[in-house]
């Protein structure tokens, strides 16, 4: 046998190519190569390292070793340790990186539908509302959809009366309550609408209970009865932070009483975020600062919560991170809510999965396994993100994305493969439109022109 | 303390980290400048020595642009903790506890009978016919069927408690011999009863059986009609099942062909959903001649165990197969033999890229504590109860490893005394584990291969030093083989 040279990705590296647009990402360093492909022999030589069968690796021939642009890429990679060359006599096996889930139960119950009980494990959250008519929120834009963007604890329940605990109990008796990890209760919890029960049957359960500052009564029975609980923590809701006093007497209260909890507040601008931070300042608090899209605060999106390149490739990650995010989306998977009407939901902008009354919970989960609703709603599921190399690696998708009827909160368009700022960028919406129904329907003729405008044919 | 491994194939050097779970291609500069690190840390006073030897080795092999260029990817490595010798202590500290085994028992899956010990053969190599080592004086017992319905009652309190978790889903319901055809009424009996529970409860039950097929004319109908899921045993063609014997060293094969013929003439659509084979291979018959037996005779694929020599000692023993993956059938074999899943598990081990199901992709961090070995957590596979009612983790186990017993009519698990029991075999073998190679990939079962007679432990320990053989033995096949990788990789799933 005469020696050959193989060229070789290394497993630690991992790769997307799509539509001539290449990632390779070290994991190890966190180094990457993204490149657009127009040469042809180039192309044909990736090509030909990424079919599934080579297992990213290949024998090169001198031609190859010989083209300027092949050759250039080559060092490239190995000047970042992504790939190698090697001379051997017999092609060495790399185990390229495939992720393999052993039990898929989304195909599994495609064939024996009894499957679907295992999806009861799945259960990470419950998300629990209750009625809370009266609130001292004054803030008209998110007591309208504050709760489906980003858990706001109001929910109007004009006409559905509160549903009798009785019945949500018979319909959790199903679930494996042990492997739930969290229960949030989210609304007016000091309202006459609720009342403890729920406690009583998650009493070895951890709870969280959301409720705007305002509305918690220090000196209520729900706050004197709540100390006598165990496993229970606190989220405090806040729009504003013209009530001072009543933050800080919160932070006393679970202070004193030594009670985990996180004080959110609501931010739609900059001057927003600089006030907050000017306030935690002065004091300990454990604090976040939720964004919410008002509809009229885009530029404060665009500038803060857009990815940009920086972001998505800074962020670490190792591979099983990488692999996960190809199968579930992360922010959603596990997760239910409850409305006070019954109707149960995997996330509360897409249609209910089933209802409490009428469904049994088996039905429930099937209608969220079978479907990229959320638990499963991957980056690969929707446009344009479908088409960008760095699908598995960017964030997954969250709740703004339905409000900003945009799908990609990024500064990058995946059918040139330019980012911002970059020669040539135009948004993604230039590629295509938007509609509520449609999501995301992409001009190919533009895409195409575009494209030999800015990388040329060849 | 786990160190990197360096081995090789034939033609490549390889290396794995226990660390980072990567087998990379590994370069003689990086094991160089390994063992120079090792001598380092081993040998402060020594670190001048060891510089001028790593100048002096090396340029002389490699040019300085290679040397460098492999010095300075093996720092990027070693940064990335490549080399780090990992700490797998903890990875075998999972105990079991009483919890855990009643939850398994609420959620059995397979209650197999020893319906009797008697037998209409007398195969050659049958643990209960002349080359009976390891058990009990054969007693010809039947299964007392007061006693099975006593089980059941007690199981079906077990099914329908809170801990199930499998409501819904089949439990099966296996009958095992001897030949348990032999005690017909038994099986008859209590399948009525068992369909009595079906229609109390929301259980769903399924029947299956282990057969030797001489008396399945007789009761194929039965077995028909109650959806059996049939296993008939036979070791290949005339030839091959020689072994499989009437007592009077009569061979059983023309008996028992006649009966399978019979059956798919009466039954073809159950024979083709609900029959399966299995094979005992020995030193007369050949994994792929018995496959290709019955791929050719019944389109069907057999399930082939080897003659178990801690049973029946080194007679009969199967001399094992060589596979020439390069000829289709060969390949076509092994994948469905049990050296494929070895090798599943071995990738499984050996990389990152295995998730168990999806809470595991939502948990991808984790990490995890296992029991030590390969055993089992009682009744997560199964029970099996012998015709003395003896109750044991699975028909395979000597009955010296009961977990229970039903006597005059009463059922005895005591769970904390089960889990003490397992508990510390776990903590006496878990000091050998923890410094072994074979420690995330190990298989091997406490009570059936690794505790002798006189209680002490032997197993297949792999140290450092011996580890790159194993690396070794599986990479040089693959490497040969890479298509077995996407193979096994996508179709060999367990449960
Ligand atoms: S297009 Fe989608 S996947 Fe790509 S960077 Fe933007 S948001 Fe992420
Ligand atoms: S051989 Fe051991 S590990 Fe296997 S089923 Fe039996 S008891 Fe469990
Ligand atoms: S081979 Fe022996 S020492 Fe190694 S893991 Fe298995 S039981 Fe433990």
């Amino acid at each position: 046998m005469s020696k050959k040279k193989y060229f070789y990705i290394e497993q630690y590296v991992y790769s997307n190519f799509v539509n001539n647009n290449i990632l390779l990402y070290n994991t190890f360093t966190n180094k990457f190569i993204d490149v657009f492909i127009t040469n042809k022999e180039l192309l044909n030589f990736i090509e030909r390292v990424l079919l599934k069968d080579n297992l990213r690796t290949i024998d090169v021939s001198q031609e190859e070793l010989k083209n300027v642009i092949i050759a250039k890429f080559i060092n490239k990679c190995r000047d970042l340790f992504i790939a190698d060359i090697i001379e051997s006599d017999s092609k060495p096996f790399i185990m390229s990186p495939i992720p393999k889930l052993n039990q898929n139960i989304r195909e599994s119950i495609k064939g024996n539908s009894e499957h679907v009980l295992n999806a009861k494990n799945m259960i990470k959250e419950l998300n629990y509302f209750i009625d809370s008519k009266k609130t001292l929120c004054t803030n008209i834009k998110l007591k309208a959809n504050g709760y489906k963007q980003i858990l706001f604890p109001f929910y109007n329940a004009e006409i559905d009366k509160q549903l009798e605990f009785l019945t949500i109990e018979k319909f959790l008796f199903d679930m494996n309550i042990q492997n739930i990890e969290k229960i949030n209760i989210i609304g007016n919890i000091c309202s006459e609408n609720y009342n403890n029960e729920i406690l009583v049957f998650f009493k070895n359960n951890f709870i969280q209970f959301h409720t705007y500052y305002l509305d918690f009564d220090l000196n209520g029975t729900f706050a004197t009865e709540i100390l006598k609980t165990k496993n229970k923590s606190f989220v405090f809701w806040i729009d504003n932070i013209i009530v001072e006093d009543q933050i800080l007497k919160l932070n006393e209260f679970v202070i004193k009483n030594n009670i985990y909890s996180i004080f959110k507040f609501i931010v739609t601008n900059e001057h927003e975020v600089n006030q907050v931070i000017e306030f935690t300042n002065t004091i300990t608090l454990n604090y976040e600062l939720i964004p919410f899209f008002n509809q009229t605060n885009i530029d404060f999106f665009e500038n803060n919560i857009f990815n940009t390149k920086k972001d998505i490739l800074n962020q670490k990650l190792n591979e099983r991170e990488i692999f996960s995010k190809m199968y579930i989306n992360i922010l959603n998977y596990g997760k239910l809510y409850f409305l006070p009407n019954g109707a149960i939901y995997s996330n509360l902008n897409i249609n209910p999965i089933g209802n409490i009354i009428n469904d049994e919970l088996s039905y429930t989960l099937k209608n969220e396994v079978l479907n990229d609703n959320a638990w499963f709603k991957t980056r690969d599921t929707i446009l344009p993100c479908k088409n960008c190399i760095y699908q598995f690696i960017c964030p997954p998708t969250t709740n703004y994305e339905k409000f900003i009827n945009k799908n990609n909160l990024c500064h990058y368009n995946p059918y040139i493969a330019k980012w911002q700022g970059e020669e040539g960028y135009v948004p993604v919406e230039k590629c295509g439109t938007y509609t509520k129904e449609k999501g995301f329907v992409v001009n190919k003729r533009k895409v195409n022109t575009l494209n030999k405008q800015i990388w040329g044919e060849e | 303390m786990h160190k990197t491994t360096f081995f090789s194939t034939e033609y490549n050097k390889y290396m794995f980290s226990f660390n980072k779970k990567y087998i990379l291609l590994s370069h003689p500069v990086f094991e160089y400048l390994f063992n120079s690190d090792q001598d380092k840390k081993n040998d402060l006073d020594n670190q001048l020595n060891t510089l001028t030897k790593e100048r002096n080795i090396n340029r002389e092999i490699y040019s300085n642009s290679e040397y460098d260029y492999y010095k300075r990817k093996y720092e990027m490595l070693k940064k990335a903790d490549y080399f780090l010798e990992k700490n797998c202590d903890s990875f075998v500290d999972g105990l079991i506890s009483h919890q855990d085994i009643n939850f398994e028992l609420c959620n059995l899956r397979a209650l197999v009978f020893e319906v009797t010990e008697r037998c209409n053969l007398s195969c050659a190599y049958c643990f209960y016919g002349d080359h009976y080592k390891q058990y009990e004086e054969r007693h010809d017992k039947d299964f007392n069927i007061e006693d099975a319905k006593i089980v059941l009652d007690y199981m079906k309190e077990k099914w329908t408690s809170e801990y199930n978790e499998s409501i819904g889903k089949e439990i099966y319901i296996g009958f095992y011999g001897g030949e348990p055809l032999l005690n017909f009424d038994f099986v008859k009996e209590l399948v009525n009863y068992i369909k009595t529970i079906q229609q109390q409860t929301k259980l769903k039950f399924r029947f299956n059986m282990t057969t030797n097929a001489v008396l399945l004319d007789k009761y194929m109908d039965f077995l028909v009609n109650n959806n059996f899921s049939l296993t008939i045993s036979l070791d290949g063609d005339k030839k091959n099942n020689c072994y499989r014997t009437f007592p009077n060293k009569k061979s059983s094969f023309d008996v028992v062909l006649k009966n399978i013929k019979a059956l798919i003439k009466t039954h073809s659509a159950y024979f083709k959903e609900s029959v399966m084979f299995n094979a005992v291979l020995h030193d007369k018959n050949d994994l792929i001649d018995v496959q290709n037996f019955t791929r050719n005779k019944f389109n069907k694929s057999i399930r082939c165990t080897e003659v178990n020599p801690l049973l029946v000692g080194n007679s009969f023993l199967y001399k094992g197969r060589f596979f020439n993956l390069d000829k289709s059938e060969d390949m076509h074999c092994f994948l469905e033999s049990s050296d494929a899943n070895n090798y599943n598990l071995f990738l499984q081990n050996y990389s990152k890229f295995h998730f168990e199901d999806f809470n595991d992709l939502y948990n991808y961090d984790l990490i995890k504590v296992f029991i030590p070995t390969g055993t089992c957590v009682p009744f997560s596979r199964r029970m099996f109860i012998n015709a003395h009612g003896k109750i044991l983790p699975c028909e395979t186990i000597g009955h010296e490893f009961s977990i229970g017993d039903i006597v005059n009519g009463e059922i005895n698990i005591d769970t904390k005394s089960i889990a003490d029991k397992y508990n510390s075999y776990f903590i006496k073998i878990r000091k050998r584990c923890k410094t072994c190679y074979k420690i995330n990939f190990c298989g091997q079962c406490l009570l059936l291969q690794i505790i002798k007679d006189d209680g002490t432990m032997k197993c297949n320990k792999i140290e450092h030093d011996m580890h790159h053989k194993l690396l070794e033995q599986y990479y040089s096949i693959i490497e040969k083989h890479p298509e077995l990788y996407l193979k096994i990789w996508e179709e060999i799933h367990y449960v």
